[in-house]
């Protein structure tokens, strides 16, 4: 548990390492994604140019079925134009039934493109996502290891009381904070009539918590980003259509 | 009456994926940060959304705050609806299906949120 400034600027260390291994999560997710969507591209690619190639042999038989149609009728052969017809004939049927489904299998490739591009994309934003709260969590240990050494310089941790000063004082220092953190993301909630609910439950949840950095990540989390979501949801929720114009008067 | 759908995102549906591996479960805010590993920030907004939406109902611990000296603990438990609609969610966003984990004993559940005995 980071009670120092120096213990604070090795976790900040500690956060920019963890962002670079993010960054490079990031970097490795997507080469695997890149790689992924080609290779899915070029199969894609690959069934596309085999259903073109049915598609032009279909294509090909019927018109070869024609000339041939053309050809024997013309010698008034009709046992043989009717013999020689018919596979062919049974081929132009299969290559049009083909031909119909190719679009809908060509779809059906497409979809599965997106649907792997898509899966392949949520790694890369979730290791974005701990790069930037890494870097985040860096900034802010940093702020708070200066604010370590400019009380310590101010001589105000000397001057706090002997109890406080020995044993698990860091730990009440995060643990005063932690609650300064969540009385202030219930006061934000000020006007909503679920605050108090709000109160209660957090109250109950980060007493859970072991006391001191952890309650104050927990609190710190729910500060920045709770309350504003909650009031958004609240807010829409109550919107009711505008009324109308009062009539106006004279 | 049941409200619109909540809105999607991965990190619902990790909540989600949590209340689907418990379903008969009554879930708190904390345990939820922890087993679906989102920010306290994120979970509470969330399990709001769920509960506008009636895929989630909520209430309090069955006990007095004057008694316990502590405050009381919140729960929260999908409704009939919540389940299904998040099974379908689940399954829409190929996210593995958790095997259903055995009921976890010994909390003091409101009467309302406790499972049907059978």
């Amino acid at each position: 548990m980071p009670a120092t400034s120096a213990e604070l600027r090795q976790l900040a260390a500690d956060a920019d390492r963890a962002a670079d291994a993010a960054r490079d999560a990031a970097a490795n997710a997507a080469r695997d994604v890149t790689d992924t969507g080609l290779r899915v591209a070029f199969g894609a690619v690959a069934n596309a140019l085999s259903i073109a190639d049915t598609v032009r042999d279909a294509a090909h038989d019927v018109r070869a079925a024609h000339e041939v149609s053309a050809a024997v009728l013309a010698t008034g052969d009709d046992a043989a134009c009717a013999a020689r017809l018919a596979p062919l004939a049974a081929a132009a049927v299969s290559a049009s039934v083909d031909a119909l489904l190719a679009p809908h299998r060509a779809d059906s490739v497409l979809f599965d493109v997106v649907l792997d591009a898509h899966a392949g994309t949520a790694p890369v934003l979730e290791a974005d996502r701990a790069e930037r709260s890494a870097r985040t969590a860096a900034v802010l240990a940093l702020r708070v290891a200066d604010l370590v050494d400019a009380i310590a310089a101010a001589g105000q941790v000397a001057a706090a009381p002997a109890s406080l000063r020995a044993g698990n004082s860091a730990a009440s220092v995060w643990e005063r904070r932690a609650v300064r953190l969540r009385v202030s993301a219930v006061a934000a909630l000020h006007g909503l009539p679920e605050a108090g609910r709000w109160a209660e439950e957090w109250e109950y949840d980060m007493a859970q918590l072991p006391e001191g950095w952890a309650q104050f990540r927990w609190a710190l989390s729910l500060r920045l980003h709770a309350p504003r979501t909650i009031r958004r949801a609240a807010v829409a929720k109550k919107r009711v259509p505008a009324p109308s114009a009062p009539p106006s008067g004279g | 009456m049941a409200g619109s759908d909540p809105r999607m995102t991965l990190q619902t549906l990790k909540v989600l994926r949590e209340m689907v591996a418990a379903p008969t479960h009554s879930h708190y805010g904390l345990e939820l940060v922890e087993a679906a590993g989102l920010p306290s920030g994120t979970i509470y907004p969330i399990l709001a959304r769920l509960e506008k939406a009636d895929w989630v109902s909520s209430g309090w611990e069955d006990v007095d705050p004057s008694v316990v000296k502590r405050p009381r603990r919140r729960f929260y438990m999908l409704t009939g609806r919540g389940a299904q609609r998040a099974r379908a969610e689940l399954a829409a966003a190929g996210m593995t299906m958790p095997s259903v984990r055995p009921e976890p004993t010994g909390v003091s559940l409101p009467g309302r949120l406790r499972p049907l005995e059978t």
